[in-house]
């Protein structure tokens, strides 16, 4: 029996077909995985099935009987429920209050909070999820939380269950206490929508397997019929090791250098807990880890967003730690982000005005306080040809710029500052071939100038094929150090997950 | 000082508390949900007006009440309709009500009174001695023989906090407007309609300002005066602030400031400190709310995704 | 060698250039004009309903607004409209500025107070009024000189003084987090208590000690009066300046380095500022200052309401004049030419109407125009919605379509 079945489903937003004529169907208690890359479509796709969006076009069949799903309401109905991505929790609410909301236990229309929390422990119980029901959800770990997610979808009689990238939160030892889960689940009969890019887990715990690019259903395939380098391969489209050249250059000084560094998330807890490495001048030192481990905290230290809470952190020998980020700007820190949206650019800025910002202080580009346009715009249409940013009229607003020159602009803005050390965060996420291979290409350029460049990528095949030295990061710790030549994707893969190192156990 | 005197201030601060509390309540209800009403005192201003126009021509300040509860509704589902139904700013659609209010009621009382200023007096509102809540058991009771001769809207204030807690914090209603404000995106994927919970809790809470509105025309005072509310329902913004967005913060926040509103005539009962600038206690209120929301006496943190307008397929 | 060639180069003296910053969307411009029109609409529709002639109710709010010349009364009704358009043009920059800084700054009334009441002391309290006073004596027929000096120290001081009430607002901000909104309704009552039940009520610091019954402070010195540029009527150099403030906000915004940053920063503001940041601008500072600067301009109203109008600091309400900034700004979409414009078209309203008196309608009728113009503001979103709506049907009117719809 089909639990589930999509047909030619589509979703057109602004700008962007983010889904195209998408058709599959699940069988009752399959676990069924769909993978691709950030941004292939996968998240809006459970968003239409879940009732959140509306779709362009097609239908969709729940039990073999066909459906409209307007609304969440009509989904819940339907005994579909969804684990999200960013988990939709109050911090302020109880476990309890969390898990009921919505089909709340009631007396009248009195809300009845005793019965409510036996109600959540019986379950927790039955399903052997143990969670404190009265806690505040807020000060819980995530994967309590996710905990926390799954209860409430079960509470709700869901017998399919959508799974959003589960794991890309959780601890190794939480990963697999998830996947223990949804076996148990899967034998009780319930359905599992699971979504991931993450293709070793999906080679664990899927039955069958969809593979998305850019919208687009790419194939159907068994897991037993299948292995990780096929579902690369179609996730990515042709089979591309983009050619990195090799490229030696004599190491430098250090530039960078931290020691025992200690940062703090924003919800104040310790996630960079003691790392110590340098970057020379003239090497790429990559750090690998799945996302996550630390790497955001430590590059909102390193770029002075938040001061690390001990340990040290040098510039050109000289001490950063409780510096602003215009401090470290005029040592000659570098920055190129992958949120190119929050962090990268003024979206409704023209290229003119986005190209010199960081620099529009002082000659050529101002006088006092007085700031010469018809200068930014000289600069822009020189960085627009250097760099081949498209269509190139320095009036358009960067908003209006595809992905790939957004990143273009980023890059010719960031490397025309004076710098001596670039930071450079998933640099290449979300664009195509072709903008990815102009990245690495200007990386190895400033690698060649002798700059000191740390990369730090998701991307196995990008920190194999640029670095010089790799760091691998866990749980905030750096677990490893190699050279590309003495590793492979699958040693490299272990130690990311953790695998061989004594560690505490969390609970 | 003696008792009756003490009593008769004690009574007077509760008027003044009265219309400050309805507004803070209004506050509350509304920025539960997630949507800020700056518009409130507006409200008011429509409230009192509407309140003393039905109590005029009926006879009857229940007449009055009931009109007053009507417009804040009505004007509450404009609030709702450019904010919720259309995304507008919160502040701007706030202020529009704000600017309207002034110049409608103006032109209202003109047209209806063809008077400038003031509106006739009520001869029956609630302040008068036949609407009054007599508990003559409580005249002989130190501190709360104040309460033994109240106006009923202050009986009422109190029991729409009792009831606004009870709401907020024990009914499946109540956990479901908070979950609006604090999640508007966690509360859609759980099947609740937040357009629809935060349309219920502007226009419910628009009401307790049309209602705080009608307390002060047809319950602390007896007639409508063209400087109404004279910015009450800003001290009740801040009340609501200062009580840290609960129902019964808002009460006790209410009671302050309107212990800080009639601290002149206190003054000038007791004797105390007769060169005290009178300006010092009306700014009460505002600097305290400063001080809380800038955490230098204990931090208010309001509902997280309060002013947020929710958009339901966003990227 | 053309015209327009020397038009262009006029204008580049005063770093006007016909280059834009980025491609503007006309519906910007027709946001503004159809609120209005409803507006007017809607109102018309209040005086219809209450059984008033409301073709007669415009023809007197127009015809006495100061915008149509001719007639009698015509040169004082345009230096009135003139001299209320300065100071809602000067809190309505104020507004504006802050709202290019994403920052909304609702405080523009309690500035504009703050303003007032330093302007008003610095206009009579007798150091610096008799050192002007004597001054003025002295130069004999270049008086004005002491007169232009004394008016630029009380503009000057009410300004700082608008600029520091605004800037505590923008430090608790960036310091504490409170939210500016909220921060800045505070603010204003705060400075209305401070000055109407301390400052200027009965026996107040700042009122003769011979006052028994009307309120109000002392008046300010004669030099500290604003110079009178058309005679006989009332007209003063308010509208000059408050010309040359909209100037120097619009140079401010597109031409210097820090409104370039200010507005960034506002683009920004509502996804966290972090592009700006990591591009070392120092976000704080430049929200202070943006804050200050603000502030300024609104008490630059205040010191136009005590110098050029009422000669001292009144003891009965003198509310809505920053409030009314916010329609202002909201109606000139936050650029400081439309602000000029929607000021304008304020004052006229304020000016016509008094004479709405005659049709039995009360001069606050304008207040409904405007709230009902910043409400349909508010609902911009449905008015874009709509107005696209329009131009799509009559563009596939005009040009049956060969296949594909006209896009907007």
């Amino acid at each position: 029996m089909k639990a589930l079945e999509v047909r030619s489903i589509s979703k057109m937003f602004p700008g962007n077909l983010a889904n195209d004529n998408i058709s599959f169907s699940v069988e009752k208690g399959e676990i069924f995985a769909i993978v691709g890359e950030n941004g292939a479509g996968k998240s809006t796709l459970m968003n239409i099935i879940y009732g959140i969006y509306t779709p362009s076009g097609g239908d969709l069949l729940v039990n073999e009987k066909e459906v409209k799903i307007r609304s969440v309401e009509d989904a819940i109905k339907l005994r579909m429920g969804m684990v999200h991505q960013e988990f939709m929790l109050i911090p302020r609410f109880t476990v309890t209050q969390n898990i009921v909301i919505g089909d709340e236990p009631h007396k009248g229309i009195f809300f009845d909070y005793g019965r409510a929390v036996r109600e959540v422990r019986e379950l927790s119980e039955r399903v052997s999820l143990t969670v404190d029901a009265t806690a505040v959800a807020g000060d819980l770990p995530v994967g309590v939380q996710q905990r926390i997610e799954i209860l409430k979808v079960l509470r709700r009689g869901a017998q399919i269950l959508i799974f959003d990238e589960p794991t890309a939160v959780l601890t190794p030892e939480e990963t697999v206490d998830l996947f223990v889960t949804m076996r148990k689940l899967q034998a009780e009969g319930k359905t599992i929508l699971f979504i991931s890019h993450k293709l070793k887990e999906v080679m664990e715990i899927a039955d069958r397997i969809a593979v998305l690019r850019r919208g687009k259903l790419q194939g159907i395939v068994n897991k037993k019929d299948t292995n990780e380098e096929e579902l690369a391969r179609m996730m990515v489209g042709r089979n591309v090791v983009l050619e990195i050249p090799k490229v030696d250059v004599e190491v430098g000084a250090v530039a960078f250098a931290c020691h025992d560094l200690h940062v703090r998330n924003k919800r104040g807890y310790e996630t960079v807990k003691g790392m110590s490495f340098d970057v020379r001048g003239g090497e790429i030192v990559g750090i690998a880890g799945v996302q996550g481990n630390g790497q955001d905290e430590l590059v909102n230290a390193m770029i002075g967003f938040s001061h690390p809470v001990s340990g040290s952190m040098e510039l050109n020998g000289k001490n950063m730690r409780l510096v602003t980020t215009a401090q470290l700007r005029k040592e000659g820190m570098s920055y190129i982000t992958e949120d190119r949206a929050r962090r990268g650019l003024v979206m409704p800025y023209t290229v003119r005005e986005n190209a010199v910002m960081g620099q529009h202080l002082g000659r050529p580009f101002s006088k006092g306080i007085r700031m010469d346009y018809d200068k930014l715009a000289e600069f822009a249409e020189g960085k627009v040809r250097e760099y081949d940013i498209r269509p190139g009229d320095v009036y358009d607003t960067a908003g209006s710029l595809s992905g790939g020159n957004q990143q273009k602009l980023i890059l010719a803005r960031e490397l025309s500052l004076p710098h001596n050390f670039l930071i450079a965060s998933q640099p290449t996420r979300g664009l195509d071939v072709g903008a990815t291979e102009f990245v690495y290409h200007k990386l190895l350029e400033e690698k060649k100038a002798g700059k000191a460049i740390l990369l730090i990528s998701l991307e196995l095949s990008e920190i194999l094929g640029l670095s010089d030295r790799i760091l691998v990061i866990f749980e905030g710790h750096i677990v490893g150090e190699t050279t590309p030549d003495k590793t492979t994707e699958e040693a490299l893969g272990l130690l990311m997950l953790g695998v061989g190192i004594d560690k505490k156990v969390q609970s | 000082m003696n008792i009756t005197q003490i009593n008769l201030t004690i009574a007077q601060m509760l008027d003044y508390t009265t219309p400050i509390l309805f507004a803070a309540l209004c506050g509350v209800l509304s920025e539960s949900s997630g949507v800020v009403n700056i518009g409130l005192d507006g409200i008011m201003r429509f409230g009192a007006f509407f309140g003393l126009l039905g109590a005029f021509f009926s006879h009857s300040p229940w007449i009055g009440l009931l009109l007053g509860i009507a417009i804040g509704c009505l004007v509450g589902a404009l609030h709702a309709f450019i904010t919720i139904k259309w995304n507008g700013d919160q502040t701007v659609s706030g202020t529009a009500i704000n600017v309207i209010a002034t110049g409608l009621m103006t032109y209202l009382l003109e047209y209806v009174f063809s008077t400038t200023g003031y509106s006739p007096q009520l001869q029956n509102y609630f302040g008068a001695q036949a609407y009054r809540v007599h508990l003559p058991f409580l005249a002989k009771v130190p501190l709360l023989g104040a309460f033994s001769d109240l106006s009923v809207m202050i009986w009422f204030g109190f029991i729409c906090t009792v009831l606004m807690h009870v709401l907020l914090y024990h009914t499946v209603l109540g956990l479901r407007i908070r979950t609006c404000g604090e999640n508007p995106k966690a509360a859609t994927t759980l099947g609740i309609n937040v357009f629809r919970v935060r349309w219920f809790a502007v226009i419910a809470g628009a009401a307790l300002a049309g209602i705080g509105g009608a307390a002060l025309s047809i319950s602390s005072f007896s007639g409508f005066s063209d400087s109404m509310p004279n910015g009450v329902g800003f001290i009740g913004l801040a009340a609501m602030i200062f009580g840290k967005w609960t129902p019964f913060g808002a009460l006790g926040a209410a009671l302050l400031f309107g212990t800080g509103q009639i601290v002149q005539s206190l003054i000038a009962v007791t004797g105390i400190a007769p060169k005290l600038a009178p300006g010092l206690t009306l700014i009460l209120p505002y600097v305290l709310t400063l001080a809380v929301l800038a955490g230098f006496v204990s931090r208010s943190i309001a509902p997280a995704a309060d002013g947020m307008p929710y958009y339901k397929e966003q990227r | 060698m053309s015209e327009s060639n020397f038009t262009t180069k006029f204008l580049k003296i005063f770093g006007i250039d016909n280059r834009g910053h980025n491609r503007r969307d006309p519906l910007n411009v027709w946001v503004p004009l159809v609120s209005i029109v409803l507006a007017l609409i809607v109102s018309m529709i209040v005086i219809a309903a209450s059984g008033r002639n409301p073709f007669r109710a415009y023809a007197l709010l127009f015809g006495d607004s100061g915008l149509i010349p001719g007639g009698a009364a015509w040169r004082r009704e345009f230096a009135e409209l003139l001299i209320k358009s300065a100071m809602y043009i000067a809190t309505g920059l104020s507004v504006a500025l802050a709202f290019k800084g994403g920052l909304f700054n609702i405080g523009a009334e309690g500035q504009f107070w703050v303003g007032a009441i330093v302007a008003t002391f610095f206009g009579y309290w007798a150091p610096v009024a008799h050192t002007f006073g004597a001054m003025y004596a002295a130069l004999g027929s270049f008086g004005w000189i002491a007169q232009l000096l004394h008016g630029a120290i009380c503009i000057i001081m009410g300004m700082l003084a608008g600029g520091a009430w605004a800037a505590v607002a923008g430090f608790l901000y960036v310091k504490r987090g409170v939210n500016i909104v909220i921060g800045t309704i505070m603010l204003n009552w705060i400075a209305w208590f401070l000055i109407t039940s301390w400052l200027v009520t009965f026996n107040g610091p700042m009122t003769p000690a011979s006052q028994t019954f009307t309120f109000g402070s002392f008046y300010v010195a004669d030099t500290a009066k604003l110079l009178r540029i058309m005679m006989p009527t009332r007209l003063n150099t308010s509208i000059l300046l408050v010309l040359l403030a909209a100037y120097a906000t619009w140079f401010l915004l597109y031409k210097t380095t820090i409104g370039y940053e200010i507005r960034a920063i506002g683009y920004t503001a509502n996804i966290g500022m972090e592009t700006p940041r990591a591009q070392g601008i120092n976000i704080s500072r430049r929200i202070v200052q943006l804050m200050t600067i603000s502030g300024a301009l609104a008490g630059l109203g205040g010191c136009f309401f005590i110098l050029g109008m009422q000669y001292q600091f009144p003891g009965t309400a003198i509310m809505g004049y920053g409030w009314t900034g916010i329609g202002v700004a909201l109606i000139g979409q936050s650029e400081p030419l439309g602000v000029v414009l929607a000021g304008l078209f304020i004052g006229a309203l304020r000016t016509g109407a008094t004479s709405m008196q005659v049709a039995n309608i009360p001069k606050t009728f304008s207040n409904i125009i405007e709230g009902l113009a910043v409400g349909f503001i508010a609902l911009q979103v449905a008015v874009r919605y709509y107005l696209v709506k329009i131009i799509q049907r009559r563009r596939a009117r005009r040009a049956p379509p060969a296949g594909q719809e006209a896009a907007v």
